[in-house]
């Protein structure tokens, strides 16, 4: 793929891979705007040769020529078309895989800023506006140019004062554009915003159909989509009409240009000065001088329109990932699992600390439970490790190397993560437990949905390991699909675990199985866990209790338990009787 | 070509609308633009007229030629044609020879050129006439433009809102088993598409039936000979049409189909992007859209090779008719049967005919994307509602006084075939007692939940609240007296207070607060920046999972349910906040009916009554004390969640 990796790609660096293959269409549509300019040429010597002076011999070769035109252009068309379309939508697949790929190194901040609806739109809508543009123009614009060309230094040779007229409509056209253009370029631009709303809104109405159906406001829903609709359409209208308009006037002066040509031509015939053969030639020039300028105003119509959609795409472009490569990052192979945090700090939003100087050590194979109120950072804690988000002070250091230092793929490589809602794809449960180690052979899928109690499952269904996951495919409850993203940790056989114990959804008999598995995972493996299970806690090495951002209490259970009034001792006291503690997301 | 294969992953095989086009494009036709058929017209009949300007134009010249200018002969073609939109391989453009000497040479024993004196006059007359014409024409194209373009808007309009009210109104079945991204795509892109497609429809229309009738009629005026010619021809086209239609018609739809499927891609990997990042699997992923992009790329370049060769074919075939029909014509006026005007006048016709033609077939290509657009669309809107409101729908009786009676309840979510979720079930919640469900995930207590709130419809036996069957319930009372709180919270993008007042915008801040107190959050979101106005992200994303839950949780107590349906709804929540929240409940609650599914011995011990379902039984029901001695699944999980 030779897709461009620039790291501020503009439109260029993705003609750039075709300039080749657009040269030889632009070669084949120069050839073909002659062959074009044949067959008047022709007729011309058809009526000249053979009707006006009678030489009848000329007649058959001639029609010969005239029949065999139309073959031979037809065909050069077909190549043209064909050569097109390919660019265009090379093109535009270019864009749109680059776009979608510098998504995928972008931020979680980035995610939670922008709805995904907007960014489906961009990926989608607006590289389409492109596409539909390039295929469906561009043919015209050479052979546009290539007529006109000819057609001025024709009408100037023919006569000059005509010429100038000839001029004069064509600046005609310019000041009409000049007029319409920043209206429609306002309408359309409105009208693509008044899509990203309304996408925006229908999204958000499917998500949660759930409670849109429990609380039967389909109809509240509706009337709120009808005022949105309504706005994108109003302004849909908009840009069709001053587009419409546009495209009226430039026809209007196109042909009264032409008529008041030709009519003064007629004058001409009339006082002499000219023969009626010259006022053909010359409204026949007309036509192909004035035609291109048509469809130019138009062109730059789609233009606009096309410029509107890239900027939308290149403002993806433009946005950096937050979390990258330092210089002279590091690949590591596999973490032994140590990690320090020094005086870590963090924050989403300045002024809001969410973590204050937490410092934590931890050794190779240890187990953190972290524990705390709802909203104490846990969660966040969890995300640092991970590095989707960048500490904002202190550092977080893996076997003696700040993460920061370290390549961000070997880092990642490092973890398997359970989360609290599951995220699969719509692909093959195999596909989804083996998404952490493609390498995986299905015995190891099979070990990995043993050992998140699944494979059970997962061998009643018709398809087995083959079924598809998701919204076509076979429908699983959320503990299921728990299960899976489990199978799916466990399968990446990583360095370090990472677990928002999310067994909520789980009943408590497979809860006890995973129990048992996760002993056995854990074995050897850093891990932290946001815990909310008693026996998870009580076995953990480390208990970090979180509050407010800091380390309230730590230690393992019988030190934190020997700690007389400590918090940790009363909340175990407290929910001894219901073998869970607490589980959130920070 | 069919030759490249076509299954991915994300690309499930296309479904086959099994709808006949006509019965697509009759209700297309009665349900969105009969109401309009008034304007369409008008646009039809003015877009047609001003179609056939170049006609007049070349009888203009005609005129001018024959009588004003008197040129009866000399090797000059002129045709005066409008023919310059996308025709560009046959501009009726006959180059001039250019003769500086001996204007006006004839071809047979004519006199010198009997000019008439007023021909000045007469040029001038004609000159006005002429731009009349023209402006005049204009003029009408542009009204009927507008009224073409407000069509489509109102049209456009129409079917977005039933599509939207569509998709509102189906049952949870139906969302479950379709991807969002791809049902936005049909409500946007869909809609636009056949918004485009019925204005070009509309405008190609008029102008190639109005000019191919009139040209027809000129033709057979001058010389039926080449009418009947130029009869004999169209046919061809119709072969040509036919031979690759199937073709084009099969690559237009895979191409909709994997669009919409690219659609559903992105917006799932763009909301997984977590799992993609924390296993860094950027390169799978790029491997996915690549190969969906792909398949996209190599469809639409085969489509558009399909659609050049049709056209091109069809410049073959005009090209070498209206060279044959311009060679005869020449031949005639060697034979004088023809004047010089009237061969330039046919030339002219046949040149302009030809764009008619290939315009119907540019028409029928329209045409054809669009019953693949259509199909999709009309696919959704004739799905029908598995759950309707019955005629003579009934309020829920409020107060409850018997109770919940399930009997006989079977479920299965597929159409049938496999296993039942639910086998048989028979309840009974009393009136003002708590029913807690409880057993392993996959068990059925969230379908038991669809049940009684009617997301779903039992497949066999009936649930009744009271004496009522449920499916006799009036579907307005039944969402305003039941509260339904999910297992997975679901959070609008909006502030807040928007997502508590969800299920009554009316709500007094008094009341607001009343129920995030008793849910738990009224200190959590004073803690907020700007506490009850602050902005929630889609999905929710900002909160966390117990914020989440806490708001479902409020929004449902806001509306003062009859009966409460709660499903593990405080599952993401510290045990510290969940006993509060329990004890809230209690205290507020009691003397309302509830069912709430959980996996906690905490909650089951508040209800009255306590049912374990097991693979889609019920295996034990009773209080606690009972089943604790029943020595089963509820004793056992009761054992460990206490001894901790």
């Amino acid at each position: 793929m030779p897709l461009p990796s620039s790291d501020n790609p503009t439109l260029w660096t993705f003609f750039r891979p075709h300039v080749g293959k657009l040269i030889i269409v632009l070669i084949l549509t120069l050839i073909l705007s002659i062959l074009v300019m044949l067959p008047p040429l022709l007729i011309r010597a058809v009526i000249d040769k053979v009707a006006t002076e009678g030489r009848q011999g000329l007649f058959l070769p001639l029609g010969l020529c005239i029949a065999a035109a139309p073959l031979i252009t037809a065909f050069c068309q077909y190549l043209q078309t064909l050569g097109i379309a390919y660019l265009g939508q090379r093109f535009v697949f270019d864009i749109r895989v680059g776009v979608y790929n510098h998504l995928l190194t972008m931020s979680l901040r980035f995610f939670s800023d922008n709805s995904t609806g907007k960014l489906v739109n961009r990926i989608m809508g607006d590289t389409g506006t492109v596409q539909r543009t390039i295929t469906g123009q561009s043919i015209g614009v050479v052979s546009d140019l290539a007529c006109a060309a000819f057609a001025i230094s024709a009408t100037f040779v023919l006569n000059w004062r005509m010429a100038i007229l000839l001029l004069l409509v064509v600046i005609g056209f310019v000041i009409n554009y000049r007029l319409n253009i920043q209206r429609i370029k306002k309408a359309t631009k409105g009208y693509r915003g008044a899509m990203d709303r309304l996408s925006g809104g229908i999204q958000n109405r499917l998500l949660a159909n759930v409670a849109v159906k429990s609380f039967g406001t389909e109809g509240r829903e509706q009337r709120l989509f009808q005022a949105e609709s309504g706005a994108s359409i109003a302004l849909a209208t908009e840009a069709a009409v001053t587009s419409a308009d546009f495209s009226m006037n430039s026809q209007l002066l196109q042909q009264v240009g032409r008529i008041s040509l030709y009519f003064v031509g007629c004058a001409f015939v009339l006082n002499g000065k000219m023969t009626y053969g010259d006022v053909v030639a010359f409204t026949t020039y007309t036509l192909q001088l004035l035609g291109p300028a048509v469809r130019f105003s138009e062109l730059i119509r789609m233009v606009q329109e096309v410029r509107i959609a890239v900027d939308r795409i290149f403002d993806i472009f433009r946005e950096k990932p937050e979390i990258t490569d330092q210089p002279g990052a590091v690949h590591v192979d596999r973490l032994k699992g140590e990690v320090i945090f020094e005086k870590v700090q963090f924050y989403y939003e300045p002024g809001h600390p969410v973590i204050k100087n937490f410092s934590l050590t931890v050794a190779p194979g240890q187990t953190v439970a972290l524990i705390g109120p709802t909203g104490c950072g846990k969660s966040t804690i969890l995300n640092l490790v991970t590095r989707f988000y960048d500490v904002r002070g202190g550092r977080l250091l893996m076997d003696g190397t700040d993460i920061q230092d370290i390549k961000l793929r070997s880092l990642r490589r490092q973890f398997g993560i359970v989360l609290q809602e599951p995220l699969l794809f719509d692909v093959s449960i195999s596909e989804n437990i083996r998404y952490g180690r493609p390498a995986a052979t299905p015995e190891d899928i099979q070990a990995a949905a043993r050992a998140a109690e699944i494979h059970e499952y997962i061998t009643t269904l018709p398809d087995g390991y083959d079924t598809i996951v998701g919204s076509e495919g076979v429908d699983m409850s959320l503990g299921q699909k728990q299960r899976l993203t489990i199978a799916r940790a466990i399968a990446a056989d990583p360095a370090i675990l990472i677990m928002d114990e999310a067994t909520s959804a789980l009943d408590s008999e497979s809860e006890a199985a995973i129990q048992r598995a996760m002993n056995r995972i854990l074995k050897g493996r850093t891990s932290f866990i946001v815990a909310h299970r008693l026996s998870t806690i009580r076995n953990a090495d480390v208990i970090v209790l979180l509050k407010d951002g800091h380390i309230f209490e730590k230690g393992n259970h019988e030190e934190l338990m020997a700690v007389d009034g400590g918090y940790y001792r009363e909340l175990y006291e407290k929910f001894m009787g219901k073998g869970v503690m607490e589980e959130d997301k920070a | 070509m069919r030759a490249h294969h076509r299954h991915y992953p994300y690309r499930p095989p296309r479904k086959i609308f099994l709808k006949a086009p006509r019965d697509l494009y009759t209700r297309f036709l009665r349900d969105y633009l009969s109401p309009h058929w008034g304007k369409i017209l008008v646009a039809f009949l003015l877009i047609g007229m001003n179609a056939c300007g170049p006609y007049l134009m070349a009888f203009y010249g005609q005129i001018i030629v024959d009588d004003i200018l008197s040129i009866d002969t000399g090797g000059k073609a002129a045709v005066i044609t409008d023919g310059d939109r996308s025709w560009a391989g046959h501009r009726p453009a006959p180059a001039s020879k250019r003769p500086r000497q001996g204007l006006g040479r004839r071809l047979d024993a004519a006199e010198l050129p009997a000019r008439s004196p007023e021909a000045g006059r007469q040029l001038f007359v004609m000159f006005i006439l002429y731009i009349g014409s023209i402006v005049g024409l204009n003029y009408l194209a542009r009204i009927a433009q507008r009224q073409s373009i407000r069509v489509s808007r109102d049209v456009a309009l129409s079917m977005r809102d039933d599509m939207h009210k569509k998709i509102m109104d189906l049952s949870l079945r139906f969302h479950q088993t379709t991807t969002p991204g791809r049902l936005l795509s049909r409500i946007t892109s869909d809609v636009d598409v056949i918004q485009n497609q019925t204005m070009q429809a509309v405008m190609l229309g008029s102008r190639s039936i109005f000019m191919l009738i009139i040209g027809f009629f000129i033709l057979f005026i001058i010389d039926w000979r080449i009418g009947v010619a130029f009869l004999l021809v169209a046919p061809v086209y119709g072969l040509l049409y036919r031979h690759f239609k199937e073709g084009i018609r099969f690559l237009n739809r895979e191409l909709r189909h994997t669009n919409s499927c690219l659609y559903g891609l992105v917006t799932q990997k763009i909301e997984g992007v977590k799992a993609t990042q924390a296993y860094g699997r950027e390169g799978l992923e790029r491997l996915n859209l690549h190969r969906l992009c792909a398949c996209f790329l190599r469809d639409s370049v085969n489509e558009q090779g399909k659609t050049a060769a049709l056209q091109s074919w069809g410049r073959v075939v005009s090209g070498m008719t209206s060279s044959l029909i311009f060679l005869f014509a020449v031949h005639l006026v060697l034979n004088h049967e023809l004047t010089l005007g009237e061969m330039l006048f046919v030339h002219g016709t046949v040149a302009n005919l030809f764009m008619p033609i290939l315009e119907l077939t540019q028409l029928s290509i329209i045409i054809n994307g669009m019953q693949v657009t259509l199909g999709r669309m009309m696919d959704v809107l004739t799905t029908q509602p598995e759950i309707v409101e019955a005629p003579d729908a009934k309020p829920v009786p409020r107060p409850l006084t018997r109770g919940i009676r399930a009997h006989d309840v079977s479920f299965s979510y597929g159409e049938g075939g496999e296993e039942d979720v639910l086998k048989s079930i028979e309840l009974w919640v009393p009136a003002g007692s708590w029913l807690c469900l409880m057993g392993a995930s996959g068990c059925g207590k969230s379908t038991m939940l669809f049940l009684l709130s009617r997301l779903y419809q039992p497949r066999r036996g009936r649930i009744r609240y009271d004496d009522v069957p449920l499916e006799k319930i009036s579907m307005a009372s039944l969402r305003e007296n039941v509260g339904f709180v999910p297992q997975t919270p679901q959070i609008f993008s909006g502030t807040i207070r928007d997502n508590i007042t969800y299920g009554k915008p009316d709500a007094s801040p008094a009341e607001i607060m009343r129920a995030a107190k008793m849910a738990e959050m009224h200190d959590v979101i004073l803690d907020m920046p700007v506490q009850y106005e602050t902005v929630v992200g889609e999905r929710g994303t900002s909160l966390s999972g117990g914020q989440r839950q806490r708001l479902a949780l409020a929004r449902a107590l806001l509306t003062d349910p009859e009966i409460l349906l709660l499903d593990d709804c405080t599952s993401a929540l510290d045990a510290a906040t969940e006993k509060k929240i329990q004890e809230t409940l209690a205290a507020n609650l009691r003397g309302r009916t509830a069912v709430i599914a959980s996996q906690r011995v905490s909650m089951a011990r508040r209800c009255d009554q306590i049912a374990v379902l097991e693979n889609g039984v019920i295996s034990e029901i009773g209080s606690h004390d009972q089943l604790v001695k029943n020595g089963g699944f509820y004793a056992r999980l009761n054992a460990r969640q206490t001894e901790g």
